[in-house]
């Protein structure tokens, strides 16, 4: 059990996301960074979508109510357990009763947003729909349906295999994609791409976005300039996903995120390719990101590295666990 | 011990306007130390036989890897010279692919030296830090 | 937008999204929810999600050879026969106007109708559910009268209750839970349109309908 004392705004608890029900209207939800929750779950054994907890505002603490394995992964929050610094992205030991404090996060290799508290075991609120994840359009999964807050006590699960003591390098820093040093993530043209004026495609791949404050789990509202169709476009609804990037009639563009509803109506103009979600996701506001034009095949290579990288991981965190253990 | 009280209250103003957590002044009457805690500076004095047969802990990379003085994500040193240590508290890292090994100061004491270079490739067995154990029986 | 071939395109490497040629009719709808659960069936493809007369796909695993998959999909679609109807109709008891129809006045401003004409408008048709979207136990309707389409509102309301019957453009619908909306909000329902806890959750799938009875009209 995890006990919280102190939460700031909107952390909740996700896993990989709820898949399969796009037909109930339901969205996907899920981590906003599906690379630090799989890095954390692998620190500690856990399987690889095991739910921990999205904290993207600070400081924020917990006790822990029994001695148990975690990890902190994502944005570095300088954690502390019970005043003396463990590390970022290593999995640790906390007694029970021992208090976790997260704090802003400091001016760091890799600037980012949000940190993930992993457990070993994850935290186990009942599956709903097939995902852990908190649904707030709806008020179902994660706890309760709706963000911590302070004195929640959060289950955790039984710890199937074993804490590795190890840490993890954040893979922003193994496998980084910029621009003329500005963070990038790499984008395919979508339907409405041609419908757009050749300023605006011109804009579109030079334009150091800005990541403004009304961008949350919902969507990143870009500020930066126009981008204007050539003319106005009517569309009838359809299926949406995270990483598109709608054009609405004031010409700044919103990039659909994690908790964003599963349909909609206004132009798109590209998408932000599934293997980079996670790059934007830890974007912090106020940030600038690039978008860089791939193909196909690069898109999904760029999946292929990701899956390299956890795999490595995976590999690598098994061998020096075996060796500490000896 | 001989060291001119003058001297060392001036050293202590001094110390105590900068980050620098230890002074050793080493004669021949022996050495004194300046260790700067939480609340206030503390003297230490050593005999001269004990200021010499005092060991440095030598800390040995546990395995083959990229020696780090930080962590990657961190813009400074896990622990600069001169840093009051705790044993157990992580003063370096190991990098081997895309996994950190902590390296954690065998004693109580301070950061004396890094022995090898940050980012080189470090085999088993290679000496990392030197790390000045505080002495048995003075608790911080 | 309307074209005389059906078009695709991708949602980056998550999905494509097939979309029909013409009108939104519900003939092309019948053929739409046809090839989603043909399309369903493909190794390729992990969901089927219709939208209005068109389709997105889901990939479970994103194909190399993407421009034969975008073949098959058109192929198949030149040949699929309507979904044979078989759904259910639910009659929805609505409240117009008064405080759970706070914008009924823009509609009246809009049209030029009274309120007994939009609401004989708005109850005679039998709404076909085209699609689920936008929220949990959402749905998507066909049929509404155009001459009752008000366009959107300027400044989107922050938060309107669940339940709320709305009008956006040519389209009508019921909100299944409280959230922002830029449609005008007419009346109010007290129908539960999803809970996690039945089996289904959704009230609703695509291919049933649903009519509009007046209870009561608060000027």
């Amino acid at each position: 059990m995890i006990e919280i004392i102190e939460a700031a705004a909107l952390a909740t608890v996700q896993d990989l996301g709820r898949v399969g029900a796009l037909n109930l209207g339901v969205g996907l939800a899920g981590v906003m960074d599906p690379m630090a929750l799989s890095a954390g779950n692998i620190l500690l054994g856990n399987e690889e979508g095991a739910a921990a907890i999205e904290i993207p505002l600070f400081p924020f603490t917990v006790r822990f109510r029994q001695s148990i394995d975690f990890t902190v992964t994502g944005a570095d929050c300088a954690p502390s357990l019970d005043g003396r610094p463990v590390q970022p992205w290593f999995a640790c030991r906390a007694e029970a009763g021992t208090t976790l404090t997260l704090s802003v996060p400091a001016a760091a290799a890799w600037p980012a947003a949000r940190a993930y508290l992993c457990v070993a075991g994850g935290v186990d609120v009942p599956l709903v729909l097939g995902s852990r994840s908190t649904q707030l359009r709806g008020s179902f999964g994660g706890h309760l349906g709706r963000p911590l807050r302070n004195g929640d006590v959060v289950p955790t699960g039984v710890a199937k295999g074993t804490a590795s003591g190890i840490g993890l390098v954040p893979p922003s820093l193994d496998i980084p994609v910029s621009v003329d040093g500005v963070p990038a993530v790499r984008v395919l043209p979508a339907a409405e791409y041609e419908a757009f004026t050749p300023e605006a495609h011109q804009r579109l791949w030079s334009c150091a976005w800005r990541i403004t404050p009304q961008s949350d789990r919902y969507g990143f509202r870009l500020g930066g300039d126009e981008l204007i169709p050539t003319a106005p476009l009517e569309l009838r609804s359809h299926g949406i996903v995270p990483g598109v990037i709608q054009v609405p009639h004031g010409g700044q563009p919103i990039i659909q995120m994690r908790d964003a509803q599963p349909s909609g109506g206004y132009p798109k103009i590209g998408v932000v390719i599934e293997a980079d979600l996670w790059r934007l996701g830890q974007a912090p506001i106020g940030s600038r990101i690039r978008f860089l034009r791939c193909t196909w095949d690069e898109a999904l290579d760029a999946g292929a590295a990701n899956r390299r990288w956890l795999e490595k991981a995976r590999r690598t965190v098994s061998i020096l666990a075996d060796r500490r253990t000896v | 011990m001989g060291a001119d009280p003058t001297l060392v209250a001036q050293l202590s103003r001094w110390l105590a306007d900068t980050d620098i957590t230890l002074l050793e002044l080493r004669g021949p009457a022996g050495t004194l130390r300046l260790v700067r805690e939480k609340d206030g500076l503390r003297e230490e004095a050593l005999a001269p036989d004990a200021a010499a047969s005092e060991a440095t802990e030598t800390v040995l990379a546990p395995f083959l890897g990229v020696f780090l003085v930080r962590h990657p994500l961190r813009l400074r040193e896990a622990a600069s010279l001169g840093h009051r240590l705790n044993k157990g508290d992580v003063i370096g890292f190991l990098r081997v692919g895309p996994t950190l090994v902590a390296v954690r100061s065998p004693c109580d004491g301070f950061m004396q030296d890094v022995l090898a270079t940050d980012g080189a490739t470090v085999g088993f067995g290679t000496p990392l830090f030197a790390i000045l154990p505080l002495l048995p029986g003075v608790s911080p | 937008m309307t074209a005389s071939h059906p078009r695709t395109s991708l949602l980056g490497t998550t999905a494509l999204l097939f979309e029909a040629p013409g009108e939104t009719t519900l003939a092309t709808q019948r053929r739409i929810w046809a090839l989603a659960l043909e399309a369903e069936r493909w190794d390729s493809v992990r969901e089927a999600v219709p939208g209005m007369n068109n389709l997105m796909l889901i990939f479970a695993d994103p194909p190399r050879r993407l421009d034969a998959f975008k073949e098959r999909l058109v192929e198949v679609w030149s040949e699929i026969e309507p979904l044979p109807f078989d759904g259910r109709c639910i009659d929805l008891p609505v409240v117009y106007g008064g405080d759970g129809g706070p914008h009924m006045a823009d509609v009246v401003e809009h049209t030029g109708l009274c309120i007994d004409d939009i609401i004989a408008l708005h109850t005679s048709p039998t709404y076909t559910v085209y699609a689920l979207g936008s929220h949990p136990g959402y749905c998507y309707l066909g049929g509404m009268d155009v001459r009752i389409a008000t366009p959107r509102r300027k400044v989107p309301v922050l938060k309107i209750p669940g339940g709320a019957v709305s009008i956006g453009g040519s389209q009508t619908g019921v909100s299944a839970s409280a959230g922002p909306s830029g449609w005008n909000t007419i009346g109010a329902t007290d129908m539960t349109f999803f809970d996690v806890d039945r089996t289904p959750p959704a009230l609703l799938r695509p291919g049933d309908s649903i009519r509009f009875k007046p209870v009561r009209l608060l000027r």
